[in-house]
């Protein structure tokens, strides 16, 4: 039972919470409720009052009137005359018995009818007085406190009123006054519940038209015709419906404005897009041709040179065969030019594989090329381990035979030649480096490091086609990174770039699993 | 006179004269014929079926010429010789694998890059023509190319 009705009062007080109406209408009730138990009450206890206050009077003045009717008699003695003042007071039906006593108080008369069970009895006392007072009908009709001398009464007469009529009397009002009240509360409950409804019509209304909105009817309008603060707030939220509707319209208009431009806008990329791809397969097969075309007369120049030194190389003298060496020697550099050149196509072309890559190990292999390509040279390399990154693996390799090919290159001649790998952070971010203690170069020059072609070294100094950084750089931005140079000529040179770090590592071995 | 003949088609007259400058060169006892296109070696081919010449013991073939380039040239030939009745090597400056692909799949028994290496290319007619060789000098440690 407790679960039930906690269960109970819960809902009740949930459904409070919830509903305005209800509340509206628990409050009208209670109102009401209170009210009329107020008025029944007070109504009760007055007519309470009054009606016994009423009979007490009502016996008094009987008590009074039959002392006075009695006198006479009781001073006379006369009995039959007695019997007649008391059966003339017997007349009222409130009046159970009448008693008349002597002075002595010796019963003279009594009448009385048979008691009645649900009956209360109340007896009123009054003293007959004696012939002296001769004010006695005034004292009768004014004097409240008229009672009689006790010693110059001749006797005393006592009514014995029945009281319980005041109580029926009592108990019909309260029948009469339930019912009332039962009639009054229902027609106050009836009233409170339309008086709610009639005031939380609009908030319901002004609710579902909120909701309808809210699933994008935007031509919903709230039909509340009052003047007063609901309809002013109906009014209000019909106008924001409307600047809604219209706000709408207007952002409707600009996106499809907004989309027309896109569209326009993508059709404009594309189009120059293609003019681009068109343009960069131009140039793409210029520098393919350039550098295939290029290779096959100078194939046959340097096979001419090999005949004319194999066959004629006897019959000239030093200068002339320094003549021929020259010509290989240059024809050399033309062939490494144009192999530069085609690289640089590939590193545009490759279709990129980027995976988690361990450019240690990269840098570790490169540097042991480059000793056994020069094992004659001693260069302390200085590699960190482990770093890795998410890359291309052919073009980072590419990238660090040139980087670490640099380095080599330009440190020859040193005899405490250095060159550090390694990775550091800067601002955050992680950067990879390659740094020397080589020839260094002016940063006066800086804007020209990874121009194709362009040199800052004398070639017979340093030999190299002046295409390596461009290469790098392509392969840098190919994995949108960033790469730098902080340089001082005769001190070293340090080369910074930034790869996308391998966080795909787990991703991928996911994939693999699956 | 020796019975080891080899075709060198090729359109450049430099490359034709540095080939077989590079050929003679080598200890081999053999006749060196040239064409410039691919409508005159088909020609020359084709006096082997009239009865007017042999067929040569290898053909050397560049790829890009006018006319009949190699790829139609070779799939001409091997349309009536399979491989051992009539050698051929390929020479091209081209990367194009794709090209060379073809040609495997037409059927080639060498492919030399150009650039031309000797060692290459002797390495290549001793395993193809080596019968026909009276003397040949020691290979070089070398791998071949392509082949």
């Amino acid at each position: 039972m407790p679960v039930i009705s906690k269960t109970f009062g819960f809902g009740f007080t949930n459904t409070l919470r919830s509903s305005f109406r209800a509340r509206l209408f628990t409050g009208i009730t209670a109102v009401i409720l209170f009210v009329c138990i107020g008025f029944a009450s007070l109504l009760f206890y007055q007519q309470y009052q009054a009606q016994i206050e009423k009979s007490a009077s009502e016996g008094s003045l009987m008590a009074k009137l039959l002392a006075r009717d009695v006198r006479l008699a009781v001073f006379a003695g006369n009995r039959d005359e007695i019997l007649q003042a008391a059966q003339g007071a017997m007349s009222l039906p409130e009046v159970q018995a009448v008693e008349i006593f002597d002075r002595e108080g010796l019963l003279l008369a009594r009448l009385a009818t048979p008691p009645k069970d649900a009956a209360r009895y109340s007896t009123f006392k009054e003293l007959i007085p004696g012939l002296l007072n001769a004010d006695f009908e005034k004292s009768l009709l004014v004097s409240k406190r008229w009672g009689g001398d006790p010693a110059t009464a001749i006797g005393s007469v006592h009514v014995i009123v029945d009281d319980s009529g005041a109580e029926e009397h009592l108990q019909k009002l309260v029948i009469m006054a339930l019912i009332v009240t039962v009639i009054f509360l229902a027609l106050g409950i009836i009233a409170a519940y339309l008086l709610a409804k009639s005031m939380t019509r609009p908030i319901t209304e002004l609710s579902a038209c909120a909701a309808a909105l809210k699933n994008g009817n935007d031509r919903v309008q709230a039909h509340i015709e009052t003047s007063d603060e609901l309809g002013q707030l109906a009014a209000s939220f019909n106008s924001m419906v409307e600047a809604i509707r219209l706000r709408t319209k207007d952002l409707e208009e600009a996106l499809e404005e907004l989309y027309q431009l896109n569209m326009k806008l993508e059709d404009k990329v594309s189009q120059r897009t293609s003019q681009l791809e068109i343009a960069n397969r131009e140039l793409e097969s210029f520098n393919y041709a350039a550098s295939h075309d290029l290779r096959a007369p100078l194939n046959r120049l340097t096979g001419y040179c090999d005949a004319l030194r194999d066959d004629y190389g006897e019959r000239l003298d030093e200068e002339g065969l320094y003549y021929i060496e020259r010509i290989a020697a240059t024809g050399e550099q033309m062939n490494l030019v144009l192999s530069a050149m085609l690289t640089l196509f590939q590193v545009q072309q490759r279709e990129m594989v980027p995976r988690p890559l361990d450019i240690s190990e990269l840098a570790n292999a490169v540097a042991t090329s480059l000793r056994q390509r020069e094992s004659d040279r001693e260069v302390q390399f200085e590699i960190q381990e482990s770093i890795t990154v998410y890359a291309d693996m052919k073009l980072i390799w590419l990238a660090l035979e040139n980087l670490l090919g640099n380095a080599w290159k330009f440190t020859k001649g040193r005899p405490d030649a250095k060159i550090e790998f390694g990775e550091t952070v800067q601002d955050g971010e992680a950067v990879c480096f390659v740094k020397d203690n080589g020839a260094g170069f002016d940063m006066a020059y800086y804007d020209k490091l990874f121009t194709p072609f362009q040199r800052l070294h004398n070639y017979e100094d340093f030999p190299g086609t002046g295409v390596g950084l461009a290469i790098v750089q392509r392969i840098i931005s190919r994995h949108s990174g960033r790469i730098w140079f902080e340089s001082s000529e005769g001190v070293g040179t340090t080369c910074y770039f930034t790869l996308q770090k391998d966080n795909h590592k787990e991703h991928e071995l996911v994939e693999g699993n699956a | 006179m020796s019975d080891l003949s080899i075709l060198l088609v090729e359109d450049n007259e430099d490359d034709r004269f540095l080939t077989t400058r590079m050929i003679r060169k080598l200890p081999l006892d053999l006749i060196i014929e040239t064409a410039k296109n691919g409508d005159d070696a088909l020609k020359r081919i084709m006096a082997d079926e009239v009865g007017k010449q042999p067929l040569p013991s290898l053909i050397l073939l560049d790829l890009q010429l006018p006319k009949i380039d190699g790829i139609k040239f070779l799939t001409c030939i091997r349309q009536r010789y399979n491989e051992k009745e009539l050698p051929v090597i390929i020479l091209s400056s081209s990367d194009n694998r794709g090209d060379i692909a073809i040609c495997r799949e037409l059927g080639i028994n060498g492919y030399l890059s150009k650039p031309l290496e000797v060692s290459h290319l002797q390495l290549l007619l001793k395993k193809l023509v080596g019968k026909h060789l009276t003397a040949l000098l020691t290979v070089p440690q070398q791998g071949p190319q392509g082949g």
